[in-house]
């Protein structure tokens, strides 16, 4: 869906029917949508750089699904941060690829969540059942978001809070629960994917670092 | 949102430090959470814009640094860069021994590790070697069985370089190695956190080559996953081995079952008691030159009793000479309703 920005007149290109917001990519401002009608809430300036290869346009392959990124918001916590790109994929559903220290992880929401544990009772160590697999709970951290452009699914405004756990199971299956602030639990189920079965197109390109590779190899 | 800490890494190439003001490079802009200025050697905090010293080194390096800060080399065709460099100890036994970090902005990071001239690629590693099978004394991971090499806490001793994790020296985390060479698999728990990586034994002569550097430390012994250089052979000795035995076999059969067995000579001697020094003669005998092994037997009708002959067998042609003692005795008797014997006749 195309449109104006409320705050700048910039063009708008709204790419997925689920999407909730944008963010402008000339005025950072955050427009959200409400049906037809767009709300200005304010500009939240670009993300610092971080050395991420990847960026908003960057394409690739999930196995034999070709998507899209349209979206990043990035999270941190008291040791670190990571990266959480919003892809489309070409028939339209949606996911997500976590990127941390050269870590590649895409997640789509888990088709039947199961019973999850609250905020407040969950363990590192706990055993959880979801899809049929026996995941235990491996890391539980607290996030903030401190950064976020392009198109995302969810309100996460800058500054918004949202408990993180990441488990997994014996067999190399990865899953991820959001307890958002707003109340929602988000359950995904991922794999971690090397960089190079990705098959990325139109990569940023990052000074000093033009080739991954030594020789023309592709 | 109240209570949350969080880090917003400083994002910037260079910056001043707050210590000394000397210009400090920033290789990893936006991801490194520490960053040691060379000059004054204070470790920065850049987790936050403040930057805040975090400690100082007391220039407590003990070994030497080998790949310099911003070499790059190709490692299975991706370019690392050397970034950050650590010097680690095991709290027990007093070992020290050298680890680099390396970046690539696609791939993230990865570990030289150089211990008594010994290097190790290593790889951190997301999926976990396998729990039901895994004993305190081995783990399976990627159809491999990895065996306990050494377990012990370890101590951050020196640091130089940035690093995405807020470094401390004398941080003290617990470590298992576990090793099924070439590879190592590598255990550390820190904040009730455990990682894992899997490393792979990198020769001096390939580091040198790799990173275009003219010293590396001399190997000091074998290291804990280094492959026995015999390895490839293994299955060429192990088939020579097999056939020697086969080979040495036939022959000693061939030579047991194709001994002849012609008796050269045979004669009964009578002694007496108190004959111990007058020795008898038996007179000459040929003993043909393709006989190799001569067999000597001796009998005698001793009846709870023993006699000792001392036999010389002279050559008489060189006067060689081959002296056997040999001796015989015969007990019987009747013991608790039971007969009994010892010895014998022969």
């Amino acid at each position: 869906m195309k449109t104006s920005c409320p705050s700048c007149g910039a063009e708008l290109n709204f790419k997925s029917k689920i999407t909730a917001m944008l963010v402008c990519e000339y005025c950072t401002s955050v427009v959200v949508r409400h049906d037809m009608n767009l709300e200005d809430l304010g500009k939240v300036g670009e993300i610092q750089e971080d050395m991420s290869p990847l960026q908003v346009g960057t394409s690739g392959f999930y196995g034999d699904k070709k998507f899209e990124i349209i979206g990043r918001q990035k999270a941190a916590y008291s040791d670190g941060f990571w990266n959480e790109w919003y892809i489309l994929f070409s028939n339209f559903t949606d996911g997500w690829l976590a990127e941390a220290q050269g870590f590649y992880m895409v997640s789509e929401e888990a088709p039947k969540k199961g019973n999850i544990p609250s905020k407040e009772s969950i363990r590192v160590g706990a055993g959880i059942v979801i899809d049929n697999k026996n995941f235990v709970v491996d890391d539980i951290k607290n996030i903030t978001y401190i950064g976020c452009e392009g198109e995302l699914p969810q309100q996460n405004l800058i500054g918004s809070t949202a408990v993180s756990v990441d488990l997994s199971d014996d067999i190399n299956n990865f899953c991820n629960i959001v307890y958002s602030d707003n109340g929602n639990v988000y359950v995904y189920l991922g794999k971690y994917i090397e960089f190079e079965d990705f098959q990325f197109k139109s990569l940023r390109e990052l000074d000093g670092w033009k080739q991954l590779h030594q020789t023309n190899k592709r | 949102m109240a209570g949350n800490n969080y880090i917003k890494p400083i994002s910037v190439k260079t910056f001043n430090c707050p210590n000394c003001a000397s210009n400090v490079k920033v290789r990893v802009q936006g991801q490194s959470l520490t960053v040691v200025c060379m000059s004054c050697k204070s470790i920065i905090d850049t987790s936050d814009e403040n930057l805040k010293i975090l400690q100082k080194i007391n220039d407590k390096k003990s070994r030497r640094q080998y790949i310099p800060f911003g070499a790059r080399g190709v490692i299975n065709d991706v370019i690392w860069e050397v970034i950050g460099y650590l010097e680690k100890k095991d709290v027990k036994y007093n070992f020290y021994w050298s680890e680099y970090l390396l970046f690539n902005p696609y791939k993230g990071y990865r570990w030289l590790a150089e211990s008594d001239g010994h290097w190790n690629f290593f790889t951190t590693i997301k999926d976990k070697p396998f729990k039901k099978k895994s004993t305190q004394k081995y783990v399976v991971y990627d159809n491999k069985k990895f065996s306990i090499f050494n377990r012990g806490n370890i101590e951050v001793s020196y640091v130089m370089g940035e690093f995405y994790w807020k470094v401390r020296i004398g941080t003290i985390s617990k470590a298992s190695d576990y090793i099924s060479p070439p590879y190592m698999l590598s255990s550390e728990e820190l904040k009730s956190e455990i990682v894992w990586s899997k490393g792979v034994y990198v020769s001096p002569d390939e580091i040198k080559k790799t990173f275009n550097v003219e010293k590396v430390p001399s190997p000091y012994g074998v290291g804990p996953n280094q492959e026995s250089p015999h390895i490839k052979n293994h299955t060429f000795v192990k088939k020579s081995y097999y056939l020697m035995l086969l080979l040495l076999f036939t022959f000693q059969s061939f030579f047991c079952f194709g001994s002849k067995g012609n008796v050269v000579y045979k004669s009964v001697f009578q002694f007496h008691g108190g004959d111990n020094d007058k020795p008898k003669k038996s007179g000459s005998f040929e003993v043909n030159a393709d006989s190799k092994n001569m067999e000597l037997k001796l009998a005698s009708p001793v009846d709870n009793n023993w006699v000792e002959i001392n036999i010389a067998m002279v050559n008489e042609k060189t006067g060689d000479t081959i002296e056997v003692i040999h001796g015989l005795e015969y007990y019987h008797g009747y013991s608790d309703g039971e007969k009994w014997t010892e010895g014998s006749q022969s």
